[in-house]
């Protein structure tokens, strides 16, 4: 009995902090910086998260709480609606991180954020190209995809304290 | 191995899961395929998410704008030198020509004067300082987000103005926000003329740096180097605010680099101008009369007419000779 209360709590603590994360970056995202004639987005930075989403965060909750992230994610930048939603949930979709049995390993969670990548630069390029009839900006595509990339590292590494710190503070209560 | 890689995901929670996804993606593509571009719903939605974030964004763009100012002003330091003997010439030559204008402007009143026209100056002059918080640059959208909105006289279609030129036009207000098209976003169409010789163009946004130069003719005397100026015959921006100058890509195409757009914007100002009205047809005062109404003036015209006939016949008949009669 205690170790399933445990249990509940974790998945709710991961599910929790991947929401916060996600929203944070979400915000963080709507920041643009413009150094050196250069213009920095850090817009697909949410996208990290959604790609390495806690397998054990209560599916339902994750799915509709991912559906929202992905519209909040249109409405600040200004996008059309659902655009980002689509692109998470098919990522969700396609590779199912709840139904993963094992932690994923650092090449594992590359692979999946390679395929988020693809999934999300698809969606975006292509319902794009159907209601603006036109190609995107390519540099507003690549160039933030690119700096998430080299964010990963980083990000995996916070990732893994974070889930270690609560787990050993789940496991002490 | 850790707590964390136990899967929780139950067999028999995965069509439940899989449904709301489902749900979730048909969602997802009934809004996109029914809030694209400009419908309602979205512009409510995201004026209201614009009021929410806008203060948020403006204090996390703090110190991200003030890191923008100082690599643009290292990079300011190094053309400074160059700059002021270039800016001492030049001021030499535009104390010349405001001697000039002060001149012909002298001479504008008087003909309006002996004209009786009346002239007013297009370029307004009530300008509103803003803080640019946000500035958007998506694969398919170039957008500002502004701290300032409706409470403080902004409204849709307003000129936005840095220094070195215009920006865009506000295309969202909320209270306290207000979101602006920059000139370079792929929706973005303004009419413009080259100051030089008076050509117009449509400057049209293409998600790039450089706008196209749309709809030029080929009598229109455009050259790389004219400065472009808002040509105003939309009715919705004032003419004569600059924009840029022309420049030519390696393929012959002419497009514009926009002065105001080529340093961090952070200070800028909505210039309060209002757009000409589209005008209203006026009705008919015969549409409000009834049917008697209508019936009675027939009558009233009818009575007229016959006699207007009658007081035409009459000196016909007076200037008949009396002798013609049988």
């Amino acid at each position: 009995m205690t170790f399933l209360g445990s249990q509940s709590g974790l998945r709710q603590g991961q599910f929790f902090q991947a929401l916060f994360a996600a929203l944070l970056l979400t915000l963080l995202g709507t920041l643009n910086v413009n150094i050196m004639k250069l213009n920095i987005s850090l817009s697909w930075l949410p996208l990290l998260v959604i790609a390495l989403w806690p397998h054990g965060a209560p599916p339902i909750r994750s799915v509709i709480a991912i559906f929202f992230l992905g519209l909040a994610q249109d409405w600040l930048h200004m996008g059309v609606p659902g655009q980002w939603a689509l692109s998470y949930l098919l990522f969700i979709f396609l590779f199912r991180p709840f139904e993963r049995l094992r932690p994923l390993t650092f090449g594992k969670g590359l692979r999946l954020w390679v395929g988020a990548m693809t999934i999300a630069a698809l969606v975006l390029t292509l319902s794009g190209r159907i209601i603006f009839k036109d190609w995107p900006y390519w540099g507003a595509i690549l160039q933030p995809a690119l700096l998430a990339t080299l964010a990963f590292p980083l990000f995996w590494i916070l990732r893994n304290r974070m889930q270690s710190w609560f787990s050993r503070r789940e496991e002490a209560l | 191995m850790p707590r964390t890689s136990y899967s929780h995901f139950d067999s028999h929670d995965s069509g439940a899961v899989y449904w709301v996804l489902l749900v979730g993606i048909i969602i997802s593509i009934t809004l996109m395929a029914t809030q694209g571009r400009d419908a309602r719903l979205r512009q409510a939605v995201q004026s209201q998410s614009d009021a929410v974030v806008s203060p948020l964004t403006a204090l996390v763009s703090q110190p991200i704008r003030a890191t923008e100012n100082f690599f643009y002003s290292l990079a300011d330091r190094q053309r400074a030198f160059e700059e002021n003997k270039a800016l001492r010439v030049e001021l030499l030559e535009l104390r010349e020509k405001i001697a000039g204008y002060a001149v012909i402007e002298t001479k504008m009143q008087q003909y309006e004067k002996i004209l009786g026209a009346k002239t007013r100056t297009e370029i307004p002059l009530r300008k509103l300082v803003a803080r640019a918080v946000n500035d958007l640059k998506g694969p398919f959208v170039r957008a500002l987000l502004l701290n300032v909105g409706q409470k403080d006289g902004v409204e849709v279609g307003q000129a936005v103005m840095a220094p070195e030129g215009l920006v865009g036009h506000v295309i969202l207000v909320g209270s306290d926000s207000s979101r602006v098209l920059r000139l370079d976003d792929l929706n973005s169409r303004i009419p413009v003329m080259s100051e030089r010789s008076q050509a117009v163009a449509v400057l049209a946004g293409d998600n790039t740096d450089f706008p196209k130069l749309l709809f030029i003719d080929v009598g229109m005397d455009w050259q790389v180097g004219d400065l472009i100026l808002t040509s105003g015959d939309d009715g919705r921006l004032p003419r004569g605010l600059v924009v840029g100058k022309v420049v030519e890509t390696s393929d012959g195409e002419l497009k514009a680099e926009l002065s105001g757009l080529n340093k961090p914007l952070d200070w800028i100002w909505v210039a309060l101008f209002s757009p000409i009205e589209t005008p209203v047809a006026v009705q008919s005062p015969l549409v409000e009369l009834d049917e008697a109404e209508v019936l009675a003036l027939e009558r009233r015209q009818a009575e007229e007419t016959d006699t207007s006939e009658a007081s035409q016949t009459q000196p016909s008949e007076a200037t008949t000779p009396e002798g013609a009669n049988p």
